[in-house]
Order: structure tokens, then C-alpha cells, then sequence
């Protein structure tokens, strides 16, 4: 069995919010999502070549969509998570979860 | 609608043309709420970010081709550790050893560019060492043999991979654009010593001019590693990069 891939925390984000988005996750969607969850205003470069590196790492897929007007008859570029991608969001998820186990951080004595 | 075409052309040298083109149409869709000069803000963001490594790679890998020709003229100058064989074996070591310095540079340049991940780099490692070992150890049969059979392993595992077949193309490609200019370097330098400026015993009787080696220096240590590089990224972003968008 093979270990999923290490993210970093960046790369969680975007994976999250290509769940969340489903279908129609592109760069403008997945700035927006992150922007509106995370209060995090994403560099259009930093998002570009995350996604690009997550593309090599096999964590998540893109295609081509339809041209649009708005966009110049430029097609979309839409991304989604792929199996090993999941494996490796849920691997990471798992891990902070445990180091959060009995700390009670959110809405506890240490908030 | 002309200075989206600009940029997209802009964006297109630093990556493929589809992910240029999805980019600036991203941009331009946000540019009504944002405005123009986060438009342009944005895109020289992206083009930032997107071509910082091709620099970094080529001044690396320039720098690795150096030290691998400098490293290995000094260590025969100073007697340590190699020789290099006597004819009739000679020519092909010396084909060997050019070979080795380019697959090191490419390497470098691949390592840093495409990241230690990339399947092509990690080809282009699995070929280099046991070649650079053989050609340095060649005088202990046992290492050479090994060398030569675990590259020839390495030539046939990737010949069965399609991916790897591309990257296996990739390196010939880059090994044939760096002999063509060998080649041209030596035909410019012939021609120059035979035509222009002869030497009166032959060859061998005067070293050529300063101008003439300057020339001879920048083909061979400049123009081949930028050719060999831009030979490479070129076919990685058709070969390797774009196959999950097409």
C-alpha cells in the first residue's frame, strides 16, 4: 500500500474548497471560496502554481471548459480532487484531528 | 480585447498555451469588480510566480555544467583519481563523458524546474549516476559492467512506460542538440583554421586566436547548455505537462 502524498497547509485549503465547490471549482471560484471561508485574499500567482504543482503530484485533475464572452472567449480551466488526492486530504485531516484530541481549543478553556 | 491577447501571449511563454489562456480568462472575468490595474497587478503576479524557476534552473544547471567539466579536466590535470583510456577506446569515453556533463545540467535544470517529483527527472538521475560511475571506474571491470547493466535496465524499464518513453525522447532529443553544436563548434573552428587564419604546421602548430577561442568558449559553454535547456522545457511542457488538459 502506498502512503498518500504530504500537503502542506495551503494545499488543504484549496483541496477543501474544490469539495465544496464541486463541479464548478476554477480559478475564480476556488479564490472566492478561500477568500469567503478563510478571510485569506489569495494571490492569483500563488494559487496558479499550487494548482499547477497539485497537478504533478496527482492530488487533483483539470479539463477544459466552454469558452464565455465575459472572459474573452477564453475557455475555463476546472479542477477537481482526484482518489489519491482524498487519501491524502484525509490523511492530513486525521493528523489534526489527533494532535487536536484533548486539547479543546475550539470553544474550550483556551479559546 | 488586444491587451488580453498580449498577456495571454505573455502568460504563454511562461507556461502552455491552455493554461494561459484560462488564466487570463479568470483575470478578465474578475477585472469589471477589481478593476485594471489588478488586471495588470495580477498577471505580472502570475508570470512571477510561474517563470522564477526558469532563471534559477538555467543559472544552476549552467553553473552544474561548469563544475562538471572544470571538475573533471582538473581532477586528469592533477592525476587524481581517473584516467582516461587510450585509443581505440578513447573517442567513445570522451562521447560517454560529454554525454554525462549534459544528462547533469539537464538534471540540475529539471530538478530545480520541474521539481525532484518529476518522473523525467528521476529518469534522467537513474541514467546519469551509473554512466558517470562507469566512465570514472572504468578501469574496474566489475563496476563498469554493473554500470552498463542498470543502465540498460533503466533504457528498457522506460522504454515500456509511456510516459517515460516521452522522457526517454526528451533526453536523446536534448543529447543530439547538444552534439550538433559540438559539432558546429568543431566545423566553425576547422573552417577558421583552414580558411582564414591557417596555421603554418597544420593544426596542431598554433593555437587559434583569442577572439576565435572566445567564440569556440561561449558556443560550447553557453549557447549548448541554453540550447539543451530550452530544447528540454520545451518538450517537458508538450510531452509531460500538457497530457491531463488535452
Amino acid at each position: 500500500m502506498t502512503r498518500p502524498a504530504s500537503l502542506g497547509e495551503f494545499e488543504q485549503v484549496v483541496l477543501l474548497a474544490l469539495l465544496r465547490l464541486g463541479d464548478n471549482a476554477y480559478g475564480v471560484t476556488i479564490r472566492s471560496e478561500i477568500a469567503e471561508c478563510t478571510g485569506r485574499e489569495v494571490a492569483p500567482g500563488a494559487l496558479y502554481t499550487t494548482l499547477d504543482r497539485m497537478e504533478e503530484k496527482g492530488v487533483l485533475r483539470s479539463w477544459l471548459g466552454d469558452a464565455t464572452p465575459q472572459r474573452g472567449g477564453r475557455a475555463k480551466r476546472y479542477f477537481a480532487i482526484t482518489k489519491a488526492g482524498r487519501a491524502a486530504l484525509i490523511s492530513a485531516q486525521r493528523a489534526y484531528q489527533s494532535l487536536l484530541e484533548g486539547l479543546d481549543l475550539v470553544g474550550g478553556a483556551n479559546a | 480585447m488586444r491587451s488580453a491577447s498580449i498577456a495571454e501571449w505573455i502568460v504563454a511563454r511562461v507556461t502552455s498555451k491552455n493554461r494561459a489562456a484560462s488564466i487570463v480568462g479568470d483575470l478578465l472575468e474578475l477585472e469589471p469588480q477589481k478593476g485594471r490595474l489588478w488586471y495588470w497587478r495580477s498577471l505580472a503576479g502570475v508570470i512571477v510566480s510561474l517563470a522564477w524557476r526558469r532563471p534559477l534552473a538555467f543559472a544552476v544547471a549552467l553553473c552544474a555544467y561548469f563544475a562538471a567539466f572544470g571538475g573533471s579536466f582538473l581532477m586528469v590535470y592533477l592525476h587524481i583519481r581517473f584516467t582516461i583510456p587510450d585509443s581505440p577506446w578513447r573517442a567513445l569515453w570522451g562521447v560517454f563523458f560529454v554525454a554525462s556533463n549534459c544528462l547533469w545540467c539537464i538534471l540540475v535544470y529539471a530538478a530545480i524546474r520541474y521539481g525532484a517529483r518529476d518522473r523525467v527527472t528521476q529518469l534522467l538521475l537513474a541514467v546519469s549516476v551509473p554512466i558517470t560511475v562507469g566512465l570514472y571506474f572504468w578501469e574496474r571491470p566489475i563496476i563498469l559492467v554493473a554500470c552498463i547493466a542498470l543502465t540498460i535496465c533503466v533504457l528498457a524499464t522506460s522504454a515500456l512506460n509511456n510516459k517515460l518513453r516521452r522522457g526517454l525522447l526528451m533526453v536523446l532529443a536534448v543529447l543530439i542538440v547538444n552534439a550538433g553544436i559540438f559539432l558546429l563548434t568543431a566545423g566553425l573552428i576547422a573552417l577558421h583554421q583552414r580558411f582564414l587564419h591557417p596555421a603554418p604546421m597544420g593544426n596542431g602548430g598554433m593555437p587559434p586566436p583569442l577572439a576565435v577561442q572566445c567564440v569556440e568558449f561561449c558556443m560550447l559553454f553557453l549557447i549548448a547548455p541554453l540550447a539543451m535547456t530550452s530544447a528540454y522545457a520545451r518538450m517537458h511542457n508538450s510531452l509531460i505537462a500538457n497530457q491531463s488538459l488535452d
